[in-house]
Parts: C-alpha cells; structure tokens; sequence
C-alpha cells in the first residue's frame, strides 16, 4: 500500500494485496460504520476489518467508506494498515459539532 | 391566570420542537470548520474522500453561521457560586459537572444582604490533571481507565468574594488571596444517566452504526467513486486547491465557502448530483436516529452528593451538606434538600451547632436553538429555609423561622461565544436578618471554559 498526492485517503495497493481497517477510540466518542470490497457493517474500539483488495479498470479505485457517528465531544481515528505496516490513518473530530462525518479511502490498484 | 397557563404551554411546545430539528446550515458550517481546522493542521487536502459530507451539505443549503457546541446545549451545569454565596444568581444548585473548569462571575446580591462580586472555579481532579499534562480537552473524558473513571466523579470549586479586602469605594479587584476566598466545594457525581456514551445507550448506537450508519458510509463510498470520475468535478477541486494555496490560512473559511459557491455552478455530472443526494438523505437519517439517541439521554437522571465550606466575611464560617437530583425530558426539574452547620465555636452558648434545612426545585425550559438563536433558558426556582434559632453576629440578628424565596431566572447566550447572562427576579418573604418582604433584580455573566477548549484543544 501506497500513500499518493500526500493524501491518507488517496492510495494505491496490489490486487490481492492484504489490507485491515481499525478503529482507536480511546474516548468511546464514536461509533464508526463501514463499507469495503470485503463486507460491511460496524466496526466496534478493537477489533479489525480485513479484505483482499480486489481487481479493478484503471481510473476506478477500490473505495473503503467509514462513517463516524459521534455520541461525544472528541477525536477518534480510523486505520488502513498494509502487511508490512504501513498506516493510512484518518482522525475525525467532533469540535466543531458535526453530528456524523465520512471519510473514504480510494485505492487505484495496480 | 390563564393567559399564564398558555404562556407556558407555548414554551413548553416551542422548547420541545426546536429539539427536535436539525439545521442544515449549522450542519455545514460545522464541516467547513472541521475542514478549516484539518487543513490549517495539515492533515488531508481537500478532496471528495475527506470533504463528502461537507461537499453534499453545500449543494444543498444556504452558507448559514452556526454555533453548535453540545456543551452549550446542556442545562444542567452549575456555572456560577451556589445560592449561597454572596452574589450569586442561582437559587437551586445543579448536579451537572464541567469535565474542565468553569469560570464564573456573578454579580448583585441574592440570599445575603451584603452584596458583591463573586469569582468562582469549579472543575474535576481528572479534567485538570489532563490539562496540565498538556493533554487536552478532548480526552478527559475516557472511561476505559478505572482510575480516570472515579476521578471524573469528583468536582471541587473554590470562589473569591473579590469585594473583600478593597477599600470602600474602591474597585473590586480578584487577587486570589486567602482573604478573598468565600467558599470551597467538593461535588461527588452518584448517578449521571445523560451521558449519551454510558454502556445503557450501546444498544441503540449499536443499532444506529450497523444499520442507517452503514447505507450512509455506502453512499459516501457511491459519491466519491462518482465525483472522481467526473471531469467537472476535478476542475472544481483543482481550482478550489489552487484559491486555498494562495490564500492565508486565516482566509481559509471564507475561500472555502466561496469555492462551495462555485461548486454549485460547475456542472456537476448528472449520476455525481444523483450520489450527492442520495448521500444527503442517509446522513439526514444518521442525524435524526442519532438525535433521538441523545434526547433519550437528555432525560436521564441525576444525582450529586455536594459539601460547600462557607467563608463568611463578617459572620460565622458553616458548612452546608446537598443532596441534588434531576430528572427532565426537554424540561429539567432539579430538587435540593441541605442541611447548614456552624464550623468552629458556636456563635452563643444557646445556638445549635445545625444552622438550618433547606429544600428547593428548580424548573428549567430550554428555548431557541443553540445554532441559531442560541440556548436560553427560563428558570422557575422555590425554596424554603427554615433556621433554628436567632443567630446573633456582626450583620444582625438572624431571626428563626421560614424563609421563603421565589425565582425567575432567563439565562442569555450570547452568540459566538462561551458567555451566558443570567438575569433573575427574586421574591421573598423574608430574608434572613430582617422580617420583611424582598423583591430583588440580578444580572450576572457566566463563562463556560470547557466549550471554549472543545472548540480550540481538539
């Protein structure tokens, strides 16, 4: 996995390369929802989220989709980590009183 | 007597439904500050993966201010010196407690007939260790630590009667010192329901992530995939990149929201306007299943073991012993009893070491928005107090017997900011040292830090 354009939410990974989304919520501010090539659902503090990334045309990334939902006033982080480590990380925060915010991570594969 | 019945009921209904709304505007322009402030922190650019929501919210509404704090919304903190201190405009004590410090001060003259300026601090052990330790605001509130956990529990707050030790005439002046200081408090949290992160309401955010919280991510997913392959939308963001670059980060607000504008004339692609909207009715859904959550937290109970130690100027020093409770739905209804005791020698040998009971309840109603109009809050406050026996000290002669004292309170957000001026009417029977009727007017100013660190302290 691949940051670009000095962007975590911008990557590039192999096909059938191995990636984990998980979720730091030290503050239990947050309750995070997903969508990825590998299933969907709600990704609870702790635990994981893994998938093979998947073929795809040029010019069409792979898209991982998180939801935060914040029932508290704070900062919490979603991870893409590859297999060797490497960490696409993302915080959200609620200090300016959004309810809910999305971020996607688009990963054009090579 | 019955237009005062359907005055009430107006509130009562006005406050209901303006819980219950959600407002775009306010919705947008708390994402164009989250944008603001991750750019300004370098984090990610502006792009359709970090700005999804914010992008969809602009094509669909106007470029409205807002303030939405949560900590602005709640009723239930104790800002000010508790009634008993010189000065203060409350009449009943609340059980909420600020997780930081809170700062208040208040003037004019409520229970006491001496009348001055009141400097007050109330905080948590927990929330001021983390401070210092450069922590910030934002992570005071974790519960996974047992010991951070009790902590939170606990509240203490001193207050300075800055009249004392000026001259007559002179400027009140807060220095801080011993002299100065008119009482301390220690507040120990027994039960607080209407914290939306309890384990109690797991069940329901559990329901709201893994239902309309993942077709809102799906949507946010559809809209990036759309907005990536359209041409006119990466114009947009091109251009929207180069204005921020060129601008100061202090601009940063004012070139987005204009960038918004144009990204509403850009000639989006039909099937990206078709995922915006799609994206905009999910995250409409997330919003309001999550604002049910948090009303039903809203209505939770409380109860709080509170222990004041009075510093009189001129009379003798007490302590007084409260047990407060709240229950609400969009209304709060706080309950106090409290009992008052001399501290040291006894005034005279014939006085009773307690002083006095007391009892009081307090109705809150919330009216207005937070985001628009701003929080303000109409009070109904009653107590009673009965006191043993006559008290002779330098002020006079407390005489025996019941007290009775009625209040109207309207507390007044002022927009933009941390700052709120309570203004209260007081009727009374009696007061304390002298037998007749009292009717009194306050105007105060309270200053919550703790919203003011959730803004700054991310």
């Amino acid at each position: 996995m691949k940051i670009k354009n000095n962007n975590v939410l911008d990557l590039e990974a192999a096909q059938g390369e191995r990636l984990t989304l998980s979720f730091d919520d030290p503050g239990s501010i947050a309750v995070i929802s997903y969508t990825s090539p590998g299933g969907q659902g709600q990704l609870m503090p702790g635990t994981t989220h893994s998938f093979t990334v998947p073929a795809a045309p040029p010019n069409m990334p792979v898209v991982v989709s998180v939801m935060c939902t914040f029932k508290g006033a704070g900062t919490c982080e979603v991870r893409l980590t590859d297999g060797s480590g490497r960490v696409a990380a993302y915080t959200f925060s609620s200090a300016f009183g959004m309810g809910a915010n999305a971020v996607v991570y688009a990963i054009d594969v090579r | 007597m019955r237009l005062t019945i359907a005055a009430l009921l107006f509130f009562f209904s006005f406050a209901i439904a303006q819980a219950q709304t959600q407002d775009p505007g306010q919705q947008l322009t708390s994402a164009i500050r989250t944008t603001v402030e991750r750019l300004r922190g370098n984090g990610a650019p502006l792009s359709a993966q970090a700005d999804s929501v914010m992008l969809v919210l602009a094509l669909g509404v106007r470029d409205d201010q807002l303030l939405a704090a949560a900590e602005e919304n709640r009723t239930d903190k104790q800002l000010g010196a508790d009634g008993r201190t010189a000065g203060s405009t409350s009449l009943v004590s609340k059980g909420g407690i600020p997780r930081i410090l809170a700062f208040a001060v208040e003037n004019g003259g409520l229970e006491e007939t001496q009348s001055g300026t009141t400097v007050t601090f109330r905080g948590t052990p927990a929330g001021i260790i983390r401070t210092l330790a450069d922590k910030g605001y934002l992570q005071t509130t974790v519960r996974n630590d047992p010991a951070v956990r009790v902590l939170q529990k606990f509240a203490f707050g001193v207050s300075f009667d800055t009249s004392r030790g000026v001259d007559s005439g002179d400027r009140p002046t807060f220095t801080g010192s011993n002299d100065q200081l008119s009482a301390v408090s220690g507040r120990f949290s027994i039960l607080d329901q209407r914290d939306p992160r309890r384990a109690q309401y797991d069940p329901q955010w559990n329901m709201l992530a893994s239902g309309v919280g993942v077709t809102a991510a799906a949507a946010a997913g559809s809209f990036v995939a759309a907005a990536l392959g359209d041409a006119a939308f990466t114009a947009w963001l091109t251009a929207a990149r180069n204005a921020l670059a060129a601008a100061p980060m202090s601009a940063y607000e004012v070139v987005i929201r204009d960038q918004l504008r144009e990204l509403r004339t850009a000639g989006l692609a039909p099937n990206t306007l078709a995922a915006a909207a799609t994206l905009r009715s999910n995250y409409d859904l997330l919003l309001a299943q999550r604002q049910r959550i948090l009303d039903d937290a809203a209505r939770g109970a409380q109860l709080v073991l509170d222990y004041t130690n009075d510093r009189s100027a001129n009379g003798e020093d007490t302590s007084n012993v409260r047990l407060v409770a709240s229950v609400g739905q969009q209304i709060d209804l706080t309950g106090n009893v409290s009992a008052t005791f001399f501290n040291g020698t006894l005034p005279s040998a014939t006085t009773k070491r307690l002083r006095d009971f007391q009892g009081a309840l307090q109705l809150d109603i919330p009216l207005g928005r937070a985001e628009t109009t701003g929080r303000y809050v109409l009070a109904f406050a009653y107590k009673i107090e009965h006191v043993l026996n006559d008290i002779v000290s330098v002020n006079g002669i407390t005489r025996k017997g019941l007290v009775s004292v009625g209040q109207l309170k309207l507390t007044i957000p002022v927009k933009d900011t941390a700052v709120r001026i309570p203004v209260s009417v007081t009727f009374a029977n009696r007061s304390e040292l002298v037998k007749e009727k009292v009717v009194r007017g306050n105007v105060g100013v309270t200053y919550d830090l703790d919203a003011v660190f959730a803004r700054f302290k991310p």
